[in-house]
C-alpha cells in the first residue's frame, strides 16, 4: 500500500486530475468528495468478509457490480461490455447506496466507532444549533433504518434531541472557518438509529457532563421575558414546553428521578400483543 | 456599498439590501423623524447628527469626506439598529415583522419534531454588545443559533428580548395548537428503547403534568 501512495504523490504535481482520481482507491475518493465529510473510510477487510454483507444483496440492484466498484476489482472492461451507458450510471448509484449500507454496519464495530470518535473530537459533524447547549458537538443519526425514508439527522447528546442538517452551517477547523455543505440527500439508513447511543455507551468520556442530571446547576432552559418581567402561567403565551429540556438539578428532584421506574406504557403492550397474534394467525 | 449608483438610492434600501441584513424591517421615515422616539439614543453614538441625517437622506454619501465615511456609515448602522429595536415593539413594526414571519424570512426551526416551524429573531440581552441575534421557535419555545443565511454579526439588542413574546401575545393565532401532544425523539438501540433515556423522559413527563395541574388550579373560577 505504501508504494501505491508514493506513486500517487508523484502524480499530484505532474499529471492531470483524471489520472489522480484513478490512482485513489474508490473508498478514499468517495469519502473525499465535498459533502461526504460524514462518512468514515470502511476497512476493505470488513467488506471482503461476506458475513458482514448478509442480506444486502436483496436491498441493492446490481449488487455484485457495485461491490466490484467499491473494492476496485479491475474488471471495468467487462462492465463496459456487459452494460449500456445508462446502466453504468445506475451501477454507480447503487455502489453509493451499498457503501452507505455497509457503512451503517461498520460504524457499529469497534474499529468504526474509533474512527468516528476521531471525527467527533475534530467536530467534523458540527455543533448543536440550540443556543443553551453552548456548542455541544453532535453526531449523525437516523430516524429509521429504512432506505429512502428520510435524510440524515444530527443528534445532540446534551439535549437528547435531533436536528436537521442545515444546508450551510459553518465549521471551524484549524482556526479557519469554512462552510460545510451537509449531505442533505443522504438517507438516514447510512448511519442508523443505533449509532449515536452505542457511541456514547462505548466512549462515556466523550459525552458531555450533566447529560442526564445537572447537580447544583441551574437547568439550561430558556425563560421568555417581556420588558424584563417573566410571563404568567395563566397567559396565552405561557411556556408549556419547559419539560422538554428539564433535567433533575436539585437534591429532591434527583432523588425523585432515581426512584422513577420505567415501565412500558399499557398502550405499547396492547400493540405488541396484537402484532404477535397477527403473526401467529398468518 | 460605496459605489456611485448607491448614492442615488435611499440609504435604508442600500442597508437592507446588504447580505444578511434582510432580517431587519424597514422603519418608517416618520418614526425616525420624531425626536421623541429617539430619546437618549444620542448619548453613546459618535457622529449622531450626521448618522441621523444619513438615514433620513438629508445628506448623501458623496458629501461626506473619505475618512469619515466608514465611521459615519457604521454609526448609522448602529443607530438604525437601536431605532429598529424600538420600532418593532410598535403596532406598525409588528405588522411589518408579521409579514416577514409569514414568509419564513427568518428561517425555520432546526428541530426535527417542530416540522419547519418559522423562527423569529430574539435578543439574549437588551444591552448592546453583549450577545448576537438568536432565533426563537414558538413550537418548542427554545432559542437557536442563526444558520448560514443570516448575518451572524448582528447584535441581539437590535431585536430585544421582549419582541417575540409580545409578538405572539399580539397575534395569538400564530401559536401552534399542538401543545398538549407529546411529540419527541425517543432514542433507540437496535430497535429497543434505552433505559436511562426512558427514565428521564418519564420524569420529564411527570414534571409536565405537574406544571399543567398547577396552572389549571390557579385559573380564576
Amino acid at each position: 500500500m505504501e508504494e501505491y501512495y508514493d506513486e500517487r504523490a508523484d502524480y499530484d504535481l505532474s499529471s492531470e486530475a483524471s489520472e489522480e482520481e484513478e490512482a485513489l482507491p474508490w473508498i478514499s475518493w468517495f469519502c473525499s468528495l465535498s459533502g461526504h465529510e460524514f462518512f468514515c473510510q470502511v476497512d476493505e477487510e470488513f467488506i471482503d468478509d461476506e458475513f458482514n454483507l448478509t442480506g444486502l444483496a436483496q436491498q441493492v440492484n446490481y449488487y455484485s457490480e457495485a461491490l466490484d466498484i467499491i473494492l476496485d476489482i479491475d474488471n471495468e472492461d467487462s462492465l463496459d461490455e456487459r452494460l449500456e451507458g445508462s446502466e453504468i450510471a445506475m451501477v454507480e448509484m447503487s455502489a453509493e447506496i451499498l457503501y452507505g449500507l455497509i457503512h451503517s454496519r461498520y460504524i457499529l464495530t469497534r474499529a468504526g466507532l474509533e474512527q468516528m470518535a476521531q471525527k467527533y473530537q475534530n467536530a467534523e459533524f458540527g455543533y448543536c444549533p440550540r443556543y443553551l447547549c453552548s456548542q455541544t458537538k453532535v453526531l449523525p443519526c437516523g430516524l429509521t433504518d429504512l432506505l429512502e425514508q428520510e435524510t440524515v439527522r444530527l443528534y445532540c447528546p446534551s439535549c437528547h434531541d435531533v436536528y436537521t442538517c442545515s444546508g450551510s452551517r459553518f465549521q471551524t477547523v484549524d482556526g479557519k472557518t469554512r462552510p460545510i455543505f451537509f449531505p442533505l440527500y443522504f438517507s438516514c439508513a447510512y448511519f442508523g438509529t443505533t449509532f449515536p447511543h452505542l457511541f456514547f455507551d462505548t466512549f462515556p468520556q466523550l459525552a458531555p457532563k450533566n447529560a442526564l442530571s445537572t447537580r447544583n446547576q441551574p437547568p439550561a432552559i430558556y425563560t421568555p421575558k417581556i420588558f424584563g418581567f417573566g410571563v404568567s402561567k395563566l397567559s396565552r403565551i405561557s411556556s408549556l414546553m419547559k419539560w422538554l429540556r428539564m433535567k433533575p438539578s436539585d437534591e429532591s428532584a434527583i432523588e425523585e428521578y432515581k426512584s422513577t421506574k420505567f415501565l412500558p406504557s399499557s398502550n405499547s403492550n396492547i400493540g405488541s400483543n396484537n402484532d404477535i397474534s397477527i403473526d401467529e394467525s398468518a | 456599498m460605496y459605489s456611485i449608483e448607491d448614492q442615488v438610492e435611499d440609504w435604508k434600501t442600500v442597508f437592507l439590501a446588504q447580505k444578511g441584513n434582510s432580517i431587519f424591517c424597514n422603519v418608517d421615515d416618520s418614526y425616525i423623524a420624531d425626536p421623541f422616539n429617539l430619546t437618549n439614543l444620542d448619548k453613546d453614538i459618535d457622529n449622531y447628527k450626521s448618522a441621523l441625517k444619513l438615514i433620513l437622506n438629508d445628506i448623501t454619501l458623496s458629501k461626506i469626506k473619505g475618512l469619515h465615511l466608514k465611521k459615519i456609515w457604521d454609526s448609522a448602522c448602529f443607530l438604525y439598529g437601536q431605532i429598529h429595536a424600538r420600532y418593532i415593539l410598535t403596532n406598525d413594526g409588528m405588522l411589518k415583522m408579521l409579514d416577514k414571519y409569514e414568509n419564513s424570512a427568518f428561517g425555520t426551526c432546526p428541530r426535527v419534531q417542530c416540522d419547519q416551524q418559522s423562527l423569529i429573531p430574539v435578543g439574549i440581552d437588551d444591552r448592546v454588545g453583549v450577545a448576537r441575534v438568536k432565533f426563537y421557535c414558538c413550537n418548542c419555545e427554545d432559542v437557536y443559533e442563526p444558520d448560514g443565511q443570516c448575518n451572524k454579526e448582528i447584535d441581539g439588542a437590535f431585536f430585544t428580548t421582549t419582541f417575540p413574546h409580545l409578538f405572539f401575545l399580539s397575534f395569538p393565532h400564530l401559536k401552534p395548537k399542538t401543545k398538549f401532544k407529546i411529540d419527541r425523539y425517543v432514542p433507540r438501540m437496535f430497535g429497543y428503547k434505552i433505559y436511562r433515556h426512558s427514565k428521564l423522559h418519564k420524569w420529564q413527563e411527570r414534571e409536565r403534568t405537574k406544571a399543567i395541574w398547577e396552572s389549571i388550579s390557579k385559573l380564576p373560577v
